[in-house]
C-alpha cells in the first residue's frame, strides 16, 4: 500500500531525471559520432549506459525492486552500479592504452631502424656518385 | 693476444650503447670501445636526444638507430637487440654511454656466453673487482636481489647490473620482449630471461665509479620499491610461447 502512494507521490520527477540522463548521453554520443570524434568501438558502452537509464525511466520501480530483494540501501545500489561502470570503463581504457603503448614502441623501433637503412643507402649512393 | 679476444673474431659480435642526452660522455665510452675492443661492431641507440648524441657517435664512425621519441633505457634495449637480430650477429653486449662500463672487461662477458652462458652480467661485487656501494644503495640492491631470488632462485651480486651480453638465444628474445620499465629494466628483463629457460651467469667485472646517480635517497627508496613490485607483478604474468627457438626472422627482413 505504501509503495502504491509512494509511487502515485511524484511519479515524474522520478521518471525525469533518469529520461533526461538517458536522451543526454545518447544525444551527445550520438553527435560524436557524426563529428567522428569517436569510434563505434567506444560508442557502445555509452549507447548501452544510455540503455539501462531509459529502462529505469521507464520502470521507476526497477531500482526499489532490486533494493528489496537485494536487501540493499537503494542509494547503495546506485552508487554501486556507478561506481561498476566507470571501473569498467577506466579498466577498459587502461588496456587500450596499454596496448597502444606497446604498438607505439615497435612504430618507434621500426622508424629507427628504417632511418637507419634509408640514410646508409643513401650514403652509399652519394659515394658512387663522386666516384 | 689473449684466447678471449679471438671470441670476437670467430662469432660476430655487437656493442649496444644505449645514450639519452649523453654528448659530453659518449665520446669517452665509444674511444674506450674503438681502443679496447675495437674487432666488435658498435651500434648506438639515441634514445629521442635533444643534443647532438647522435652526430657525436656518427663522428666516431658508430652505426647510429635514431628513436623519434624517447622510450627509456628499456625500449632504446630492445631497439639495439631488434638490430642485432635482424643484422645476424652472435653476441650482443649492453654498454652504456656515461662512461661507466669498461671496454677491456668486456672479454670475460663474451667469454662466458662461448662458454655457455645465454646472458652474463657483469657484476661489481664478484671476486677482486668488489666496488663499494653506499649503504642506502647496498641495501636496495639486497632488497632487489632477494625479490630476483623468490621469483627466479637465482642468487644474483649485482642486480641493477647493466653491462651484459647475450647469446644468440637471448638476442632474439630479448628483440620481442625487453621490458621498458624506467630505471628496472636491467633486473626485470634477467627475471624475464631466467623465467624462460635461459642460462644467466655473473662475471666479475670492474667499473668506473659512476657518482652520476642522478637520484637522490627518497626517490631511490621509492624506485626500489618500484623494481621490487614489478618483478613480482612479472613473476604472475604468463610466460611467452614462443621461446623454444629463434627463427630467422621473416616478417621483418626488408
Amino acid at each position: 500500500m505504501t509503495c502504491i502512494i509512494a509511487a502515485m507521490d511524484m511519479p515524474w520527477t522520478r521518471r525525469l531525471f533518469p529520461l533526461a540522463l538517458a536522451v543526454g548521453v545518447a544525444l551527445v554520443t550520438i553527435e560524436m559520432i557524426r563529428r567522428r570524434k569517436l569510434r563505434e568501438q567506444y560508442a557502445i558502452t555509452w549507447l548501452l549506459a544510455s540503455a539501462v537509464l531509459l529502462a529505469f525511466a521507464i520502470f521507476p520501480d526497477l531500482v526499489s525492486y532490486v533494493s528489496r530483494t537485494l536487501k540493499v540501501n537503494y542509494l547503495t545500489i546506485i552508487v554501486l552500479a556507478c561506481f561498476f561502470f566507470l571501473a569498467m570503463i577506466v579498466m577498459h581504457f587502461a588496456m587500450v592504452i596499454s596496448r597502444q603503448a606497446e604498438q607505439i614502441r615497435q612504430l618507434a623501433e621500426r622508424l629507427a631502424l628504417l632511418r637507419r637503412q634509408v640514410e646508409g643507402r643513401a650514403g652509399r649512393d652519394k659515394e658512387a656518385g663522386a666516384a | 693476444m689473449t684466447p678471449h679476444v679471438t671470441e670476437f673474431d670467430r662469432r660476430r659480435c655487437l656493442i649496444i650503447v644505449p645514450a639519452y642526452n649523453e654528448s659530453r660522455n659518449i665520446a669517452r665510452a665509444l674511444g674506450d670501445l674503438r681502443d679496447r675492443a675495437g674487432e666488435a661492431d658498435v651500434v648506438v641507440v639515441d634514445d629521442g636526444s635533444t643534443d647532438d648524441t647522435a652526430a657525436v657517435a656518427e663522428a666516431f664512425g658508430a652505426a647510429v638507430l635514431r628513436l623519434p621519441c624517447n622510450l627509456g633505457v628499456g625500449g632504446a634495449m630492445r631497439t639495439g637487440y631488434l638490430y642485432a637480430l635482424e643484422s645476424g650477429y652472435d653476441l650482443a653486449v649492453q654498454f652504456d654511454g656515461d662512461g661507466q662500463h669498461r671496454a677491456d672487461q668486456i672479454a670475460a662477458l663474451v667469454s662466458a656466453v662461448a662458454d655457455g652462458a645465454d646472458l652474463a652480467i657483469g657484476s661489481r661485487r664478484l671476486g677482486e673487482a668488489s666496488y663499494r656501494f653506499s649503504l642506502a644503495r647496498w641495501v636496495g640492491s639486497r632488497l632487489v636481489a632477494g625479490v630476483a631470488f623468490l621469483v627466479t632462485r637465482l642468487r644474483l651480486t649485482d642486480p641493477t647490473s647493466g653491462f651484459r651480453a647475450s647469446s644468440r638465444r637471448m638476442i632474439a628474445f630479448f628483440a620481442k620482449h625487453y621490458p621498458q620499465t624506467y630505471l628496472g629494466d636491467t633486473i626485470e628483463s634477467t627475471v624475464l630471461a631466467a623465467r624462460h629457460g635461459m642460462a644467466v651467469r655473473e662475471v666479475a667485472a670492474r667499473m668506473h665509479e659512476s657518482g652520476t646517480s642522478s637520484i637522490g635517497n627518497v626517490k631511490g627508496v621509492f624506485h626500489t620499491i618500484c623494481i621490487c613490485l614489478a618483478i613480482l607483478i612479472d613473476a604472475i604474468e604468463r610466460r611467452f610461447p614462443d621461446t623454444a627457438e629463434d627463427p630467422p626472422n621473416e616478417e621483418h627482413t626488408p
